[in-house]
């Protein structure tokens, strides 16, 4: 039960969406200043769901976590903030496996650049109310204006 | 109440897209528009009962009460919900719409009572109750027939002798019935009014139920009545008229007959669309030739000419429960191309294109199957009767090349079905003719400002009333909508078209059909595209396990609208109509990828119905 309540862990009842959201949520406090069309913040989410859909695919379960840990933006100091990321990462990276597996190859490929952007336009300028919430859960009001980006 | 009122309540409780959630598991009906049906079928119900009782709710109580009955079960975004959150969410809506918190209060309690079913609460009778549960079952069959017994255990409970009569109208011509059925449906509303009967004709796929207290109810069709058209001011145009009369004396007079038949003619005869076969080749009995007095005989209105109304003799059947009055029924020899009835009255088949050049796509056979080929030489045998030429009358009033239809496969009250085809056509208003803006589309869907959206939407209904056409069948629960003519490019066609499914659908009405012509089955899936398949919207709202995907994958449809926008701005997004490929399971990300903001406004309202509360300390 204890895992359920904390919004950052896996659960099946979450979908990609919500971990995609959350993901967004603390990547809003390092969004850059610089050109929008790099989404350079969103790099270490596209390097995990790489990896995850053009090399370990069928063999996903054992690599999830080490996926998910090695990468966690390294402008994201705080051990709560980066241990809430890994968590949302390897929700992700698990409900994009479970829920993609029906699709074909092409439009996994696909729907993975998809997340991605979302994620990145999510961040940058419309975040949803669960990445409001993982933020002010992840970030107390003094980290918070800490963080580079945010409205 | 109006169909105002009675819409405000019903999306201020229900905005759109929660508008759109499933109703049912085995026929696709949204949630707006089953909790309308019933809430607009208690309420007629109750004004008709007060002949026989004082204890009767009113008008806006009948209505809430009966719009909420089944909320409280069914009110779920992807299946979930939590029951105090959506007491709490219903009362706030209606204190939003203006009732006191304890007004609210008692109304919201009905969401979990479910008096439909129980059929007992302290507030009313058991027969104010039992005309709840009328209303809520009549949704629950698929056919009228079913109806029979229904109104058996309801007329032991109300000590009422409430009969059915059933009429159908099963001409294979889908425009002309819809001429028929606003006919029909005008004239039981007068009889209703000056009457003090309970009378609720109750359209489905299989024809009308009419549901009355008056045994003595007979429903006649006079066709003077159709030569009015939709307005009341003709079916045939002005100018067609004269251009018709013109071209009827031209075939009298030898001189001129033969002055237009050359094949070099004179501009005046151009001008009047005269054709030489056309006055030969019709046929009317004891009489050969001038198709065009035969047009003004039958559809003729300022210059109608005088004569019998004939029609085929099979046709004689398929009036049923309506007495016909002023048509004779003959047999004929030659047979119809498009309907392949045999008729005894025809004109050659090109005299459709004095009317209406028809594109391949909307010469499609109603009936039987042929041989085109014969079809397109014109053998001696074919000739179009009078019905199939008044289908493309109306077909032609409807103007544009494609058509956005509604058919639901329940059972729904005729004047519910006149004021979803109304809503249809202001909202199909509010959207540009072109493709719709990004901010046109969100400022449809609730979020801030929605108060306003509303309050436009509703007033449309006065604004546009004289203006609004649209039109309806109530023998097959249709509503047929002008939508579009083709535009500049392909890619923009898919775009406006699957924006403005979208929309509609986040408001509840759906299934769809964008196409050339009506469709001859009701589709169960959200949406039925004349130009291709695609796993989102073909996926049926009554599926129980994809079912509770269907906000999100309106609100993805709609936010095509945005991409679109974000595109021209010259972003580098990975996949424009590529959204559309997913299954609906996927909606809930793709929407997060298309439209952000959309995706927000519906995770709230999630947050909202889970009542899950969004943590904000460490």
């Amino acid at each position: 039960m204890e895992d359920k309540e904390d919004p950052c862990k896996y659960s099946p009842e979450r979908g990609v969406d919500y971990y995609a959201a959350g993901l967004a949520g603390l990547l809003r406090v390092i969004v850059g200043s610089g050109q929008r069309s790099t989404h350079a913040y969103v790099k270490d989410v596209r390097k995990a769901l790489e990896t995850l859909v053009f090399t370990v695919w069928d063999k996903y379960e054992e690599y999830l976590d080490v996926i998910a840990e090695s990468n966690i933006p390294d402008s994201l100091r705080s051990p709560k903030a980066r241990e809430c990321f890994r968590d949302l990462l390897v929700g992700l990276l698990r409900r994009f496996r479970e829920t993609a597996d029906s699709v074909p190859i092409g439009a996994r490929i696909r729907l993975m650049n998809m997340v991605i952007s979302a994620i990145a336009e999510m961040a940058r300028y419309n975040l949803p109310p669960t990445g409001v919430m993982i933020k002010n859960y992840v970030f107390s009001r003094k980290d918070e204006s800490e963080g580079g980006g945010g409205k | 109440m109006t169909p105002e009122e009675k819409l405000k309540i019903a999306y201020t409780l229900l905005p759109p897209p929660l508008s759109a959630l499933p109703a049912k598991y085995w026929a696709s009906i949204s949630l707006l528009l089953h909790s309308y049906s019933v809430a607009s079928t208690f309420e007629i119900f109750v004004k008709g009962y007060e002949t026989y009782t004082n204890y009767v709710p009113s008008s806006t109580e009948a209505f809430i009460v009966g719009f909420l009955h089944d909320l409280g079960q069914k009110l779920k975004i992807r299946g979930k919900h939590s029951d105090e959150a959506v007491i709490s969410w219903a009362e706030e809506r209606l204190q939003h719409y203006g009732f006191t918190p304890g007004e609210a209060r008692i109304y919201a309690k009905y969401l979990y009572t479910n008096p439909a079913e129980t059929r007992s609460d302290p507030l009313f009778s058991r027969e104010v109750w039992t005309l709840l549960w009328l209303a809520d079952r009549i949704q629950g069959v698929s056919n009228p027939i079913d109806l029979v017994s229904l109104l058996h255990q309801a007329r032991r409970d109300l000590s009422l002798g409430l009969n059915l009569k059933l009429i159908n109208i099963t001409l294979p011509q889908p425009f002309l019935r819809t001429l028929i059925s606003k006919m029909i449906y005008e004239e039981l509303v007068d009889y209703a009014t000056s009457n003090p009967v309970i009378l609720l004709p109750v359209s489905s796929p299989m024809g009308v139920a009419i549901i009355t207290d008056d045994p003595t109810l007979k429903v006649t069709l006079s066709w003077d009545d159709l030569r009015k058209g939709f307005r009341g001011k003709g079916l045939l145009t002005d100018t067609d008229e004269v251009k018709l009369e013109w071209n009827m004396h031209c075939c009298e007079d030898k001189k001129c007959a033969e002055r237009c038949g050359k094949k070099s003619k004179p501009e005046e005869c151009k001008r009047y669309g005269f054709r030489k076969r056309d006055c030969e080749k019709g046929f009317y009995p004891g009489q050969r030739g001038n198709s065009y007095k035969i047009i003004l005989r039958y559809y003729g209105f300022n210059r109608k000419v005088e004569g019998d109304i004939v029609l085929p003799k099979d046709v004689g059947g398929m009036f049923q429960g309506v007495e016909l009055v002023g048509v004779k029924f003959l047999a004929g020899n030659s047979v119809c191309p498009i309907c392949g009835v045999k008729t005894p009255v025809g004109m050659p088949v090109n005299i459709l294109g004095f009317f209406k050049d028809l594109t391949i796509q909307q010469w499609a056979r109603r009936l039987y199957p042929g041989n085109v080929n014969r079809l397109m030489q014109e053998a001696k045998t074919y000739a179009v009767d009078p019905l199939c030429l008044g289908d493309v009358i109306v077909r032609r009033t409807l103007g544009t090349d494609v058509l956005l239809s509604l058919s639901l496969r329940t059972l729904v009250p005729a004047p519910v079905l006149e004021e979803i085809g109304f809503l249809s056509w202001v909202i199909l208003n509010k959207l540009e003719r072109g493709i719709p803006r990004s901010s046109s589309v969100s400022r449809l869907f609730y979020g801030e400002g929605w108060d306003r959206s509303l309050g436009d939407v509703v007033r449309g209904f006065s604004t546009y009333s004289r203006d609004a056409f649209f039109v309806y069948d109530m023998f097959s629960t249709s509503v047929y909508l002008p939508y579009r003519n083709p535009l500049r490019r392909h890619l923009d066609e898919w775009v406006k078209d699957i924006v403005t499914a979208g929309v509609l659908t986040g408001w509840g009405i759906y299934p769809l059909t964008v196409s050339h012509l009506a469709p001859s089955v009701p589709p169960n899936t959200l949406l039925t595209y004349y130009k291709g398949r695609k796993p989102l919207y073909d996926m049926q709202p009554s599926d129980p396990k994809l079912g509770v995907y269907t906000p999100y994958v309106s609100m993805v449809m709609a936010s095509l609208a945005e991409l679109n926008r974000r595109k021209g701005e010259g972003q580098q997004l990975p996949a424009f109509l590529e959204v559309l490929d997913y299954p609906p399971e996927h909606s809930p990300v793709l929407l997060e990828y298309s439209s952000p903001s959309l995706y927000s406004v519906l995770e709230s309202l999630r947050l909202r119905l889970w009542g899950e509360v969004v943590s904000v300390g460490g």
